[in-house]
């Protein structure tokens, strides 16, 4: 077992957490995040279901940053805003998680220990790099993640083995220069389009995501690809 | 002159007007609004018109020809209003990130 290198101390990693009408379950994934000891911000997307009152009780007494949007942008805004604060909070890692639980909290440090020993800049995490985590992803969602990966390579000339998938981590200096203009769900290939245009180190990481009832039922309908697709089509074209 | 001829060269007049004055100040959109609404009034008087430009470029009807130029003309503002939506976004993206950066709620100033 490595050990992560010394100089990536825990609260300077800045988890950004972009919810939208999640606010009961960011509530509990908030809970078993502070454990770790990471500074958390909450990007409420302009959520409409009470998410601050939801948050209020548990806001008065926990270290997170708490910032809302007036309205709804999309969760690509709301990375890129929660990024913006974090760089300004002085956070040196950055880290997106998904606020309805589906990243588990140990993979964290997987995905930041290439950056801190400066063997890379950016890290995304992969459902298929492991043949276990494999298993785990729905027979349907596992087609659709595979056609989206040749897509996604095709667009961004990056060969991953996972696409869109939202478990990512940056160094400070790669978070500066990265900018997402696509407030939708788009942004995950224009994340990967800002990396090569950046020209900053990408690596993949093996990631399990827990794939429960309620992200699935929440989660994006294959249908929605189609509408990702279109999306980042015409950003390419106009 | 018949009724329905009246009828466009009034309606194209009207909206000529309102363009010019309340939509656009650009020289080069009103030059072109100017010289859009003189070919359609042009055209509405003298239909036959038309249909032997259409000839000239291998088009069977005036009407056809119309038809393909006013698909091309709506493509083209698609695109445009698209990208100017676009930009909207754009800045509404910014004030709205704007306010959640200044409202932002830091847990050392929950505690004051």
């Amino acid at each position: 077992m490595r050990q992560p290198s010394p100089e990536c101390v825990h609260s300077r990693v800045f988890l950004v957490i972009p919810s939208y009408n999640e606010g009961r379950v960011l509530a509990s994934t908030i809970r078993g995040l502070l454990p770790h000891g990471y500074s958390i911000v909450v990007v409420d997307d302009g959520s409409s279901d009470g998410t601050p009152a939801i948050l209020a009780p548990i806001l008065k007494d926990l270290p997170v940053h708490y910032l809302r949007h007036p309205v709804n942008l999309g969760q690509g805004a709301a990375l890129q805003t929660g990024m913006d604060y974090a760089l300004a909070q002085g956070a040196e890692y950055i880290v997106h998680f998904d606020a309805d639980g589906q990243h588990p909290a140990e993979g964290i440090p997987s995905l930041l220990d290439p950056i801190c020993r400066g063997e890379c800049d950016v890290a995304v995490g992969s459902r298929f790099l492991d043949p276990e985590s494999v298993k785990l992803i729905p027979r349907r969602r596992r087609i659709l993640l595979r056609g989206a990966v040749v897509i996604s390579g095709i667009l961004t000339n990056l060969w991953l083995s996972d696409a869109h998938n939202g478990f990512r981590a940056l160094s400070h200096a790669a978070a500066k220069k990265i900018r997402l203009h696509e407030n939708g769900f788009a942004h995950a290939t224009e994340f990967l389009d800002e990396v090569r245009r950046a020209k900053l180190r990408l690596r993949e990481v093996p990631v399990a995501i827990r794939y429960t009832n309620y992200s699935q039922a929440k989660g994006q309908p294959a249908s929605n690809s189609v509408n990702i697709l279109i999306d980042v089509l015409l950003r390419k074209v106009l | 002159m018949l009724p329905i001829q009246a009828i466009l060269i009034a309606l194209l007049l009207l909206i000529g007007g309102i363009y010019l004055t309340a939509l656009s100040s650009r020289l080069v959109s009103r030059l072109a609004l100017l010289s859009l609404v003189a070919a359609g009034v042009v055209f509405v008087i003298n239909p036959d018109l038309t249909t032997r430009i259409a000839h000239s470029v291998g088009v069977g009807r005036g009407t056809d020809l119309l038809l393909y130029l006013f698909c091309l003309a709506s493509v083209t503002v698609f695109l445009k209003l698209y990208k100017k939506n676009r930009a909207m976004e754009e800045k509404l993206t910014e004030v709205a990130r704007q306010v959640a950066l200044q409202g932002a709620q830091a847990p050392q100033h929950r505690d004051a």
